[in-house]
């Protein structure tokens, strides 16, 4: 498989333009909020975090009902965690793309998954030509064997970066790294794919 | 290399998420362009990954998930305390009441309905109770135990149909494992971080549940408790405390209900009863079917493979014993086990055994927990799949699919036909 640096801009990576949809806020004064349990509070915490935990879980597992239910049980040890004393202390995006990122870990541990045998959605369209079908299905199958091929650091790093739209520093953030770090770990993930992706004309 | 790319990369990815072009991006730097363009494919590779949209209904579905986890921590806290003594005669008086009212006849009615929480529910358990120490029959008892353990299961599908929230336990089997949700007994529980599991738990296995009911309707798993399963195999030897099944011994304790008249070579369902301490032993020893004189159809795999529990087949073993005519008139009632056994799995319940057919054929329809070379796991069961094995529809793991298997000689199944579900 083949993947051509042909494409002349970078529509396809509307993430790093346009960042995320809500900056690295600190929601201190909501977290107080929350625990209370304030539904208003909740409601509000939820719809501007969940596409972007979802984002992140669908990018990581292939899966999109997997991926609801890991980002709809994020929030729910979210309220859990706040109401037990514990929880974030300043970011929660950061405290939720954590415990994404540990429910996943959880669902590869649990289960045995297919992910390439998922069709993608995205490619998938009634008026699709069945032969270019087939072959967009085939690359975004291999595609998604040689992610899963990556060390799982590797692929939170390309998750948060490509899936997610996250800038380097956000990303560090998130990860809990210095810049510098993230830099050389996405260097090293991608160096990964590539490999596992194979070589052009291979 | 790392240092000396790791940063002409990150400039690179700069660039191209402000719309310059790949070769914009390599021309300043041709000496890095053999080494850079490799990974900017690579980037291509990596968004196309992403981008994903959320699924509409979505947000709003894990919105109330999320908003009654919310009510239910609220009205979880604060905790109940202790009923004071005026309380507590008032609630008293108010039972009082209610028994008067109805009468023992409706009060014993009303209680069988209550639910965990309700006045009368002490009445109910206390009831069972009664039942329970009044059966003197093995038999009679081990019907109560499971009527009153499918109760519980039904209670707590009452609480969570209702919202409320309750701290409860029940035994089931395993029908579901997914990430953070399984399928107890019909019930949607869910596995947290903090849920504890004792034992090895596999799909078709009977647990114990401790946890709480929520009001999003799931059960919020606190402790797992592997309590039973089944396992089907040859007897290689008996002791008097201790029995091998296929190449696993099992003890024998003086409440092992043992069929009569079995004997080394049989071939034998084995209820396994696990303990606090991890080990093992044997509830009940039923005779499935007599040993097989011949071999199976086709050429059985010269590898061996490790004994794995088995899903219950109540329904084949009482064909069995009817073929065979065994002379133990009267222990039916054995077969069914404690806790019901024949809804142990997902497996469908095969077709009438050809009479006095010499093999052991069984028919089930389960998960593919792995799949290549000449072992396959379906459902937790190990089966042998050689040249002649019939695959049908090119199954992976994960897949849901139909299994004919055979019973070796040496105990293992070899697999004459795997076919996937539709």
């Amino acid at each position: 498989m083949v993947y051509s640096a042909s494409l002349t801009t970078y529509d396809l990576w509307p993430g790093l333009r346009a960042g995320p949809a809500s900056s690295m806020t600190q929601d201190t004064d909501e977290l107080s909020s929350l625990r209370r349990l304030d539904p208003h509070t909740l409601a509000s915490i939820h719809d501007r975090y969940f596409p972007e935990v979802y984002r992140y879980a669908a990018y990581r597992l292939g899966d999109a009902l997997v991926a609801e239910d890991v980002a709809s049980e994020a929030f729910v040890r979210l309220l859990e965690s706040l109401r037990a004393g514990a929880g974030p202390r300043t970011s929660v995006r950061s405290w939720l793309i954590g415990t994404a990122n540990h429910l996943v870990h959880d669902h590869f541990r649990a289960v045995y998954q297919r992910p390439e045998r998922e069709l993608d959605e995205r490619t998938a369209s009634e008026n699709d030509d069945p032969h270019e079908h087939l072959e967009r299905s085939e690359r975004s199958q291999g595609l998604r064997r040689a992610f899963e091929s990556l060390t799982p650091e590797q692929q939170h790093v390309l998750a948060l970066r490509f899936g997610g739209g996250y800038n380097l520093e956000e990303t560090a953030d998130l990860m809990r790294k210095n810049a510098n770090a993230i830099k050389a770990l996405q260097f090293r993930a991608l160096a990964a794919l590539r490999r596992a992706l194979g070589t052009p004309g291979a | 290399m790392t240092d000396q790319l790791s940063d002409p990369l990150q400039n690179a990815l700069e660039s191209l998420a402000q719309g310059m072009t790949v070769e914009q991006v390599l021309a300043p730097h041709p000496d890095l362009a053999p080494e850079l363009r490799p990974l900017l494919e690579a980037v291509l590779a990596a968004t196309e990954l992403g981008a994903r949209e959320v699924p509409a209904g979505a947000i709003a579905r894990s919105r109330r998930r999320a908003l009654a986890r919310a009510a239910g921590l609220k009205a979880a806290s604060p905790r109940p305390t202790r009923l004071g003594l005026w309380p507590r005669l008032a609630l008293a008086a108010a039972a009082l009441v209610v028994v008067l009212g109805l009468g023992l006849d409706g009060m014993s009615a009303a209680a069988a309905q209550s639910l965990p929480g309700d006045i009368l529910y002490p009445v109910k358990i206390v009831s069972e109770e009664l039942q329970l120490r009044l059966a003197t029959q093995r038999d009679d008892r081990l019907n109560l135990e499971a009527l009153y353990s499918q109760r519980r299961v039904d209670e707590v599908v009452g609480l969570l149909t209702l919202g409320r929230e309750l701290p409860l336990s029940f035994h089931a089997i395993v029908e579901k494992m997914g990430p953070t949700l399984w399928t107890v007994g019909g019930i949607p529980v869910r596995i947290g971080p903090e849920t504890r599991m004792v034992g090895e738990i596999l799909t078709g296995m009977t647990i114990e549940v401790n946890g709480l009911t929520q009001a999003d309707g799931t059960f919020l798993a606190h402790e797992l408790h592997l309590e039973s399963f089944d396992t089907l195999g040859p007897v290689t030897s008996i002791a008097p405390d201790e029995w091998v099944i296929g190449s696993v011994p099992i003890a024998i304790d003086a409440e092992t209900w043992i069929e009569p008249e079995i004997r080394v070579g049989d071939l034998v369902l084995v209820r396994v009863r696990v303990l606090e301490d991890g080990s093992r032993v044997a509830e009940s020893i039923l005779l499935f079917a007599p040993p097989t004189p011949t071999p199976p159809p086709a050429a059985p795999p010269s590898t061996a493979v490790p004994q794995s529990p088995k899903p219950t087949k109540t329904a084949e073993a009482k064909e069995a014993e009817e073929a065979t005519e065994t002379e133990a008139s009267g222990e039916e009632d054995g077969n069914s086990g404690p806790g019901g056994a024949a809804t142990q799995e997902s497996g469908e319940d095969t077709e009438d055994e050809p009479e006095g057919t010499d093999e052991v054929k069984e028919e089930f329809t389960g998960v593919v927990e792995e799949a290549g070379g000449g072992q396959w796991i379906v459902s937790g069961r190990v089966l042998q799949v050689t040249a002649a094995t019939e695959i049908r529809g090119d199954p992976v793991v994960g897949d849901t699919v139909k299994v004919v298997a055979f019973l070796q000689p040496d105990g293992t199944w070899w697999a004459e036909k795997i076919e996937l579900e539709d």
